[in-house]
């Protein structure tokens, strides 16, 4: 594998995290992946603090605005630290380093503009309630925005610097998932889902979305669709 | 009688007060029609009242004091509706704000 000079960054947007954000920066970082970018979404714990310590650029927003607001920081962040290639993943520790330098490989390798991890094409360990739910927004997200894909709810993704500048993220909760799809059909990049792990704890599902998340979500998107900007 | 000439007193005395804030900018042209407009049709209906009869028989209500009620509901649908729009507008722009706030910071 021949390795370019691409500046990797990776994103992860955390709030009250401190349990778990300090092994995963350091399992990245042991990947080979350095360079790491906290948004710290006004978390009430130490989790800047120890991210900080644990070697990652830590952004701090001063109010909690929701996975949306953080991705969006921490993208920003990236382009303004001169990222040629943007990976987001979890504070939770449900990704496997692996699969995030997998994802990027994938982009690098094989020119993609985008890259997400999906968590269906494999989906052992998810329940049943939660893969109908991935289903229904999956099917609602092909009607609304006319892109299928198989896992719209995932954290793991891999964006290169163009693709980055493209997508805009307007929501500032969980709905931002499907946004980044629909900015992804809407810029019309050239995408690949690639099959990851997720590593289901006990902690991190207790922090993840929960199932009745879905109607926020759903009717968030549709009014986004209605004002369609 | 005497109702009629207190709504046209407060009817004039608003449409008065909405000039006065067109020109000098506190509303925009639009909330200005719209609230003009309001304001004439109730004039209008309490001069002749025959009318709301007429408008709701037209629509198919049978009981004309109902018309009052459905359009209420309406126009509160819409108006919460719009406030959710503007809602959504508003935390966008505190997003905006603490992004950049968080990487102005960080830059130092």
């Amino acid at each position: 594998m021949k390795k370019q000079n691409k500046k990797i960054w990776v994103v992860i947007p955390a709030y009250n995290e401190e349990k778990a954000i300090g092994s995963v920066i350091d399992n990245l970082m042991k990947k080979g992946l350095k360079n790491i970018i906290v948004v710290d979404d006004g978390s009430s714990d130490n989790t800047a603090g120890i991210a900080e310590k644990h070697g990652a650029k830590v952004y701090n927003h001063i109010i909690n605005r929701g996975l949306g607001g953080a991705l969006n920081t921490g993208i920003t962040a990236a382009l303004v630290n001169k990222a040629d290639i943007i990976a987001t993943c979890d504070a939770d520790g449900q990704h496997n380093p692996d699969d995030v330098k997998k994802a990027i490989e994938t982009l690098t390798g094989q020119g993609y503009d985008a890259v997400i991890g999906s968590r269906m094409i494999n989906s052992k360990g998810m329940s049943l309630s939660r893969k109908l739910l991935n289903r229904g927004a999956n099917f609602l997200t092909y009607l609304l925005f006319g892109i299928y894909v198989t896992d719209t709810q995932g954290g793991l993704r891999v964006f290169s610097r163009s693709a980055a500048e493209k997508i805009r993220i307007k929501t500032n909760r969980m709905e931002v998932s499907s946004e980044i799809i629909k900015e992804i059909g809407r810029n019309k990049l050239r995408f690949k889902e690639i099959p990851i792990e997720v590593i289901y704890t006990d902690y991190s599902l207790r922090k993840g979305q929960k199932n009745t998340n879905a109607f926020r979500i759903i009717y968030k998107l549709i009014l986004s669709r209605i004002m369609r900007s | 009688m005497i109702l009629q000439i207190i709504v046209s007193v407060l009817v004039l005395a608003v449409l008065i007060k909405l000039v006065m804030d067109l020109k000098k900018g506190k509303v925009t042209l639009n909330k200005f029609y719209l609230w003009a407009l309001a304001w004439i049709a109730l004039a209008v209906i309490v001069f002749f009242p025959e009318l709301v009869i007429f408008i709701a028989n037209l629509v198919g209500i049978e009981r004309a004091r109902d018309l009052p009620i459905y359009v209420s509901i309406i126009l509160l649908f819409y108006l919460l509706f719009k406030i959710g729009i503007k809602i959504e507008k508003v935390e966008q722009e505190i997003t905006t704000l603490v992004k950049n706030l968080a990487i102005k910071k960080a830059k130092k």
